[in-house]
């Protein structure tokens, strides 16, 4: 059972470590902001707390000097440096490794040594590295209860002050709990009636901060008591015990409550009994014990209420599930129109409706926004920028674009790679930038945008330009084109993703191994998306990745070859056409159309897949763009339109080039899903060997 | 201003219950007459009633006035109750300052009576 609460914390310690982050590089920008160094503090607090609750005493005691130092950030004790900052986010990551590590021992010496990076920040007074007296943040968003005891002045009413409006007052900031203390009213032989007498005890639960409730009390005398306390929960959630309250609040020794307890009776009542403590304050106790347990009852709610943590095999399992359906649903479609029963055509109809809303829901609960991603990029390019000397500024758009969870899990290390070429080959160094009238400061843009059925993500930089010239006169020494090729600017771009292709002059640990694009575009075509490049000279390159919203279903254009059906991606398709034995001719041999005056080269699906099946009269061009480029694909026919459910091949068909999958369709027969740019470099490849 | 009535409940009876009417404001102006008349009502019975269908307001002075004459009587073994507290006024008043009681005992710790204001809706109407 503990290895399920400690897996939930490290899954709710991710989290935070991810808003840890993402606060302290926006803190970093603005210093001044109290907001985030609240968020920030919250997030220390919370991976503290939980941390000591489920056993990770070592993250608890590491943490607690960093929110040390935050707290006195908040209460004005401390300033925000760059210093800070950098001993917070390498802290960050040493807690994510203390996540993965053994969760109780000793501290290790790198963390040590952060920690006393940390206490060397503090200001004097607060070096000893002791626990500072907590308070809770000022403009905190969760409600956080506390308790007040007011006790006025006597000659309160002679001031013209009434108490009443000053608990009215609490009261609008949030729930008030008031239990009137008379205990110092006196007999009517010895009161003086234009005195106050009473007091309160009181329980306030507000999201509005200590100086809200401040505020109230501003205009009263100094000579009357208000003490305002946060109130502490217990680590596990459970209210306190009354004793411990009544002993907190000052209202009863410590000592003297132990020695009552020996008697097996409610401790309110013992307590009353002995005469400790007067009735009210027991009950103004229990009234802060009610508060405290709905205050947990509300959170539990709220958190349960608000989302609910599901293991992504449930959501695979489900989208699986759906996946069949859309398949059966296809063949009740099938069987209905060649059936021609009206009713069952309604049915159909009803069920094809259904299916498509179930498939749009299951899929977009797998959705997550691209912001998460790109908040990572944040740290990576503030890192990345110190290490080369280089000012870089990312900016991003575009966050709240959604795309499926494996989808993006997949995407971050090719999109490492690219920000990394970017920063590193792209966006020349200050003075450099400078020399060309350019600002110091470069700028990187991340853009992910929806488009169709798939997002593009746009990685722009204002650096240098691809040097056609080097790239091509590099491609020449490795062999990968020959001396005198006319290659277009399209075509030298893409020789960057030539395996072991390379153009910079030293090898640095970011980038220039030569093992970075051609491992991006891989993975890139793997999620079955494409990767083009724009770039001017001087001006910057814009590298667009576009990428598939999911990976379970796709939306293809379904073709035959002799028996077969096949599909290709709509994504890669531009347009169809007919192919006569005309057109064939009058090529003398060679396989390319005109298309708009510009000569488009095909592919026979019919010469890889069926050879020995004999060609129709009349075919049909499915013409596709592969880096770029138009490449047409001849097949038998045509069918039209089709939503696939993508079955991935056994390992012995993995191999083979130019499939990326298979699906099911509405008769039960299998069509292999098409990869256009994998047949069309085989296509190259065979006719090299030729 | 607040006037205060004071007679016996039943004076054929003769049984020391005696009835306090308050009728006006008790607040702080009126609140040592008030005070005097509590004082003069106690001496003058057993069980007191203080009525306060027409009390059109009360202050914390005076509230503090009935605890006051509560403790009084417990302290002489004698008994004060509220009668007829259902007017908005005054029970919106009693519950702002914070006075609803649940428990048993009373601010003097005294566990075998409930304090007097123990939920004052239920416990003390009674007709005059």
């Amino acid at each position: 059972m503990m290895d399920q609460f400690q897996e939930t914390f490290r899954e709710e310690a991710y989290e935070n470590l991810a808003l840890l982050e993402s606060a302290l590089l926006e803190l970093e920008d603005e210093p001044e902001n109290l907001e985030l160094v609240g968020a920030i503090f919250r997030a220390l607090h919370t991976i503290k707390g939980s941390g000591a609750m489920f056993g990770f005493e070592r993250i608890a005691a590491f943490t607690h000097d960093i929110e040390t130092a935050f707290d006195l950030v908040r209460g004005g004790r401390m300033r925000v440096s760059a210093e800070l900052i950098d001993l917070t986010l390498k802290a960050r990551d040493r807690i994510r490794s203390l996540l993965e590590e053994e969760p109780t021992g000793t501290l290790d010496p790198e963390t040590r040594q952060l920690v006393e990076g940390f206490r060397r920040l503090l200001p004097g007074d607060d070096q000893r590295g002791g626990p500072v007296a907590e308070a809770p943040p000022e403009h905190c968003t969760e409600p956080v209860a506390y308790r007040i005891r007011f006790a006025p002045h006597p000659g309160l009413f002679l001031s013209g002050t009434n108490p009443v409006l000053l608990l009215k007052e609490l009261e609008e900031l949030g729930k008030l709990t008031v239990t009137a203390n008379t205990d110092q009213v006196g007999l009517l032989d010895e009161i003086d009636p234009e005195l106050c007498a009473t007091s309160w005890d009181m329980v306030l639960v507000t999201d509005r901060g200590m100086e809200a409730i401040e505020d109230v009390f501003l205009f009263v005398d100094d000579q009357s008591e208000v003490r305002i306390q946060p109130i502490e929960t217990e680590p596990d959630g459970a209210a306190k015990r009354l004793g411990d309250i009544l002993v907190e609040r000052g209202d009863v020794d410590q000592n003297q409550l132990e020695a009552l307890l020996g008697e097996r009776k409610m401790v309110g009542e013992i307590l009353m009994e002995s005469g400790l403590v007067s009735r009210q304050k027991v009950e103004s106790a229990l009234a802060e014990q009610q508060q405290v347990k709905e205050i947990a009852r509300d959170h539990s709610q709220r958190e349960s209420q608000g989302s609910l943590r599901v293991p992504s095999e449930r959501l695979d399992h489900l989208v699986n599930l759906v996946g069949e359906q859309v398949t059966v649903q296809a063949r009740l479609a099938q069987l209905a129109l060649s059936l021609k029963i009206p009713a069952l055509s309604a049915i159909s109809e009803e069920v094809a409706r259904l299916t498509g809303e179930l498939r749009e829901s299951s899929l977009k609960i797998r959705m997550l926004r691209i912001g998460s991603t790109f908040s990572n990029f944040k740290r990576l390019v503030r890192d990345l920028s110190r290490e080369l000397g280089k000012e870089i500024e990312l900016v991003t758009s575009g966050e709240e674009t959604e795309l499926d969870k494996t989808v993006l899990e997949k995407l971050n290390d090719p999109l490492v790679h690219l920000i990394r070429n970017s920063m590193d080959h792209g966006i020349e160094a200050p003075e450099r930038r400078e020399a060309q009238g350019k600002p110091r400061c470069g700028r990187l843009l991340l853009a992910a945008a929806h488009s169709g059925d798939s997002v593009h993500i746009t990685i722009t930089d204002d650096g240098a330009g691809l040097d056609t010239a080097a790239i091509l006169a590099k491609a020449q020494e490795k062999g990968l084109v020959g001396q005198n090729a006319q290659l277009s600017e399209k075509e030298i771009y893409s020789l960057i993703f030539h395996p072991g292709f390379s153009t910079a002059k030293a090898v640095t640990n970011i980038s220039g191994r030569g093992v970075g694009m051609d491992v991006v575009k891989r993975h890139i075509e793997d999620l079955r998306g494409t990767i083009d490049i724009r770039s001017e000279r001087g001006q910057g390159t814009t590298i667009t990745v576009r990428i598939p919203l999911t990976l379970a279903i796709i939306e293809s254009l379904l073709v035959r070859v002799a028996r077969e059906h096949y599909l290709f991606p709509l994504g890669a398709v531009h347009e169809c056409m007919f192919l006569t034995s005309e057109t064939v001719a009058n090529a003398h041999g060679r396989q390319v159309v005109s298309l708009r005056d510009k000569i488009v080269p095909y592919i026979r699906l019919r010469d890889r897949f069926a050879p020995a099946e004999r060609r129709p009269s009349l075919e049909q061009l499915v013409i596709t763009e592969i880096d770029g480029e138009k490449v047409g694909f001849v097949v038998d026919h045509v069918v039209g339109h089709h939503q696939s459910v993508i079955k991935s091949l056994g390992p012995a068909y993995r191999k083979v080039e130019g499939v990326s999958g298979a699906t099911i369709l509405g008769d039960g027969t299998v069509a292999l899903i098409l990869d256009p740019s994998k047949l069309y470099q085989a296509e190259q490849l065979q006719e090299k060997a030729a | 201003m607040l006037t205060c009535t004071f007679a016996p409940t039943d004076p054929e009876r003769g049984d020391g219950e005696a009835t306090l009417h308050l009728k006006g404001r008790a607040t702080i102006e009126t609140c040592t007459e008030f005070r005097d008349a509590l004082r003069a009502a106690l001496t003058g019975c057993r069980n007191l009633t203080i009525d306060v269908s027409e009390v059109e307001a009360i202050d914390l002075s005076c509230i503090q006035l009935f605890c006051s004459a509560h403790k009084t009587a417990l302290n002489q073994g004698k008994n004060v109750t509220i009668a007829n507290p259902q007017g908005e006024e005054f029970t919106a008043s009693i519950r702002n300052v914070g006075l609803t009681c649940t428990l048993p005992g009373t601010c003097q710790g005294d566990p075998d009576h409930f304090c007097l204001w123990g939920n004052p809706e239920a416990i003390c109407r009674r007709e005059p």
